[in-house]
């Protein structure tokens, strides 16, 4: 969540889940709640049990519509549009929460003369590069790049940041708005009325999205719109109010934290990449250390890693170890990684937790790469598409491919389910919740953590006589972590001893992240986490204590949140800069003058006993904290405030602008600019795109799941009584296309791309609606995307109609909007995919 | 059978072509320039396999990756496409060629 980190700090959800209950208004957008996160949805409808309003805006009518006051329905894709829409009602309307955003972001910061809006040039920003599609930031930032930023508290100098949002929204009207998005402009007042009315001191509005937002190629952008209007509306770190970013799997949170992600270390540290200075220890801390703000501590927490990772291999003369890291040089997520497959690059793929086949986008080019490999290992507890490509993928029933030319080994190896294994998972709330072994898994299945530690083992054995260097780092590797029982099941609260950290002298478990030094006598495994086991015999991770009715509200004795066992971010703005709360009914962190610290209902998000009056003296050139003065509440920015405008951090824009999908029915209606100009395509066959208003193509698609598959479908569609429940693939179809179509409900669909063909057949609904775009009708079908060939419920793949693309800050692909052609009828019997 | 050592050849004229059109990047010269250097990765390697005592052909296979890792760092770049390494990657290939060529004669 790159967006969220750059506009406050951190890439996390701003809130716990139950903290919803307390909203006064719960805007749900890129995502159907209800139904993909039901749990956490009873926190909506108990809010709106105490009288709060809860609004849904989302191409379809869903159960979450259904149980909403508002459902305000939107073109899939035009989600900026919607949101700069709140963003230009707020502003001329003067709705915004003046003490807050004043005082709380950067809104009066003053920027480079050098900036170009977008609106200025035709939708590009200055600083960009059309020969290599990227920008340079030089010019979005503050002017003469002063510290601290210039500011022009009044609001009037032009390159304000208030002044460059007002220009940048003023042509995002709710006419505007209605022509781009479909939405009815009464619609979108109502909803921008109600958000207002519920913000403010009196009042919180949450932001809850899923990857309805995220899988887009401006997907980042999309959240960012949404993070600075919170910001502006005063909505962050108050009871009721933030951003809710619901990750749609159980521990998708806490692998992030501790990531699967290729360009980051444990705790939100980057990885070194070569081609931008990292090549040594010393030059890595250089440019990444922040000089103002609590990121002036980063080499506490990448020392404190080196030596858990590397132990008494690590030592100040090699620079703790920083060269057994792997360096970047080239972007090795998902997609290009998946091109490279095909290329014959990748050798060998580990599979542990997912069901590419299924859940990725274009997945014959998925299944031409795996049919490229040398090996495979897929790690799950029932046999996924995936580990039978070879045998019966899409295009081996296409002839296309066949068993007997496919030369990639494939290992299947059955996995162990929650209650066969103790650890832990990280929910959306960054809740560390401990789960217990239960019982033993049948036959030769075994836990992720045992995999990974015995195959540890057996590379160390397999290097231990190597002279090599690039070996040095698997000697290096620490790998002792005691283990248990006739199959030596690793200890996995040892793991979490060591991810919390220990002073490296005496392995006596660190309490706070506070305690972390950069000299080399401290380890840690990931610095959010430390505190979650803080002494001996201490597993917070573990601990099962609610607050009474009648409590604070934060129960800090469930589990454990990072950091610091905090459950509201940033929540030194639920108080006014003089630290009172802004209201009663609202507060929740205050300033006790009597015990000279910050108290409350929840571990407050600032240094304990730093006075609201405090300010930095500038003429003694402070650094770190020091620099962040007691009413800047946003202590993980440099300036300890929101970004309204981000000089750097995200890679298309300071602001959030309004770009058409890749693939569009209709011409970007705000400028010449039609797409992202730094959307990551990669025009390889295979992976056509449609071009803007292609005949070919006239409807828009967009994919998701159901409440009653559980992610890639696999876990679900393999148990009778959940695979009952849907018992076959469909499209959703507006009866106003079906009629067009000549389709009837039930009936056999062919839906197309350039990309694949697939049949389906239809369930014509008035949950889908045509909208009226730039003066035309578009219409616009969905799918989910869980359907496989394998299990007692099969369908077609809906990720084979779609291409590879990127976000430009995350390489994500796009799910969410694309095109497509739908026509009544089936595919050739020799084209047709057959259950397994 | 005989390790062929000819994709590292036709990678060679691939870099080559793509230098020639920068600043603009010719992805499907990039990606036919991946496939080659993996024919040639593949040649290597099942010589280093066949003699794994010969150090120089270790250090040629891990000079090989060195260039694989720059092509796709320009077809694959995190930020600016890194067209310095990728002319030095080039002389690196060349010198392997030139090394596979005088080995054989």
């Amino acid at each position: 969540m790159p967006s969220l980190g750059a506009t406050f700090g951190r890439g996390a959800a701003t809130m716990a889940l139950w903290d919803l209950q307390n909203s006064d208004c719960v805007v749900v957008m890129g995502s159907n709640m209800a139904e993909n996160h039901p749990i956490g949805f009873r926190f909506v409808v108990e809010a709106q049990r105490r009288g709060a309003k809860l609004i849904h805006i989302d191409p379809r009518f869903t159960r979450t519509s259904a149980l909403a006051d508002i459902h305000a329905p939107i073109r899939s894709g035009s989600d900026i549009a919607f949101l700069g829409g709140l963003i230009h009602y707020v502003l001329e309307n003067d709705l915004w929460f003046r003490d807050y955003a004043l005082n709380y972001t950067n809104l009066a910061h003053i920027i480079s003369g050098e900036y170009v809006d977008s609106e200025d040039n035709e939708g590009l920003f200055s600083g960009f590069d059309p020969v290599t599609k990227t920008y340079d930031h030089d010019s979005w930032q503050y002017q003469d790049k002063a510290v601290p930023p210039l500011t022009d508290p009044t609001l009037q100098h032009q390159n304000c940041v208030y002044q460059i949002l007002k220009r940048h929204y003023a042509r995002y009207t709710p006419e505007q708005v209605e022509q781009v998005t479909g939405c009815p402009k009464e619609t979108f007042l109502k909803v921008a009325e109600t958000i207002a009315r519920n913000s403010g001191r009196e009042r919180t509005t949450a932001v809850c999205y899923a990857v309805g937002w995220t899988h887009h190629s401006y997907g980042v952008q999309i959240i960012r719109a949404a993070a600075l209007f919170q910001a502006l509306m005063g909505n962050m770190g108050r009871p009721g109010g933030g951003i809710m970013a619901l990750r749609g799997h159980v521990s998708i949170q806490g692998s992030t934290d501790i990531p699967t992600l290729y360009n980051m270390l444990p705790g939100y540290l980057d990885q070194p990449n070569l081609f931008a200075g990292h090549a040594a220890l010393e030059d890595y801390l250089r440019l990444k250390t922040a000089s103002t703000g609590w990121w002036a501590n980063l080499p506490k927490y990448v020392v404190s890693l080196l030596k858990a990772w590397y132990g008494e291999a690590a030592t100040a003369d090699n620079q703790w170890g920083f060269q057994f890291l792997p360096k970047l040089t080239s972007d090795a997520s998902q997609e290009p990684m998946t091109l490279s497959m095909a290329h014959g690059v990748v050798k060998g793929q580990f599979i542990l937790g997912q069901n590419p086949l299924v859940g990725a986008v274009n997945s014959e080019l998925v299944e031409s790469g795996l049919g490229k490999l040398e090996w495979l290992v897929v790690r799950d507890f029932a046999m996924t598409e995936t580990a039978d490509f070879w045998r019966n993928g899409r295009r081996v029933q296409k002839g296309e491919a066949s068993p007997e030319q496919i030369g990639t080994e494939v290992f299947f190896l059955p996995a162990s389910m929650p209650g066969e294994k103790e650890g832990s998972v990280t929910n959306t709330s960054r809740l560390v919740q401990w789960h217990d072994w239960v019982c033993d898994a049948p036959g030769d299945s075994r836990s992720d953590l045992w995999f990974m530690y015995h195959l540890g083992l057996k590379l160390k054995a397999l290097y231990a006589d190597s002279d090599l260097t690039r070996d040095r780092a698997i000697q290096a590797l620490t790998w002792d972590y005691p283990t248990k029982g006739a199959h030596r099941e690793p200890e996995a609260e040892e793991v979490l001893k060591e991810i919390n950290g220990w002073t490296v002298a005496d392995r006596k478990q660190i309490a706070a992240f506070t305690g972390l030094k950069a000299d080399g006598s401290t380890a840690s495994g990931c610095w959010i986490y430390t505190g979650i086991y803080p002494e001996a015999g201490k597993n917070l991770a573990r601990s099962r204590v609610p607050d009474a009715p009648d409590g604070p509200g934060s129960h800090a004795g469930w589990a454990y949140a990072w950091p610091a066992n905090r459950r509201t971010l940033y929540n030194r703005a639920s108080a006014d800069p003089a630290g009172k709360p802004w209201s009663e009914r609202k507060k929740m962190i205050w300033w006790d003058d009597a015990q000279g610290r910050w108290t409350g209902l929840d571990v407050p998000d600032f240094v304990p006993d730093k006075r609201p009056d405090y300010r930095p003296d500038w003429s003694k050139s402070p650094g770190g904290m020091d620099a962040i003065s007691g009413a800047e509440p946003f202590m993980m920015e440099p300036t300890g405030r929101a970004m309204i405008f981000t000089p750097s951090g995200i890679k298309d824009g300071p602001l959030p602008t309004y770009y058409e999908p890749v693939e569009s029915p209709t011409r970007n209606a705000f400028h010449a600019q039609q797409a992202s100009p730094t959307v990551h395509i990669w025009d390889v066959p295979g992976n056509a795109l449609h071009p803007p208003e292609d005949p070919r193509f006239p409807y828009v698609l967009t994919t998701y799941r159901l409440t009653e598959m559980h992610c890639g479908g696999v876990p679900t569609r393999v148990m009778p009584h959940t695979a009952e429940l849907q018992p076959e693939a469909f499209v959703e179809i507006s009866p106003e296309l079906a009629q067009a179509l000549g389709i009837k409900n039930l009936d056999w669909t062919v839906l197309s791309t350039l990309r694949s063909e697939i049949e389906v057949k239809a369930l014509v609904t008035e949950r889908m609606r045509p909208f009226k775009i730039n003066g035309k009708t578009v219409h616009q079908v969905g799918m989910p995307w869980v359907f496989g060939w394998k299990g007692y419920t099969s369908g077609a793949v809906a990720n084979a109609l779609l291409a590879i693309t990127g976000d430009s800050n995350t390489s994500i692909h796009t799910t969410k909007a694309l095109t497509c052609n739908v026509r009544a009828g089936r595919l050739k019997v020799d084209q047709r995919q057959v259950a397994s | 059978m005989s390790p062929d050592l000819s994709g590292g050849g036709r990678a060679l004229a691939l870099i080559d072509q793509v230098m020639d059109q920068r600043p603009d990047k010719d992805d499907a010269a990039l990606a036919r320039c991946a496939r080659e250097l993996c024919v040639y990765r593949d040649a290597l390697i099942l010589r280093q396999r066949s003699a794994p005592t010969d150090s120089a052909a270790r250090l040629r296979l891990s000079h090989l990756n060195a260039v694989l890792a720059v092509v796709l760092a320009v077809h694959f770049p995190i930020d600016a496409v890194p067209w310095d390494e990728l002319t030095k990657a080039r002389d690196w290939l060349a010198e392997l060629c030139a090394q596979e060529t005088s080995t054989a004669a």
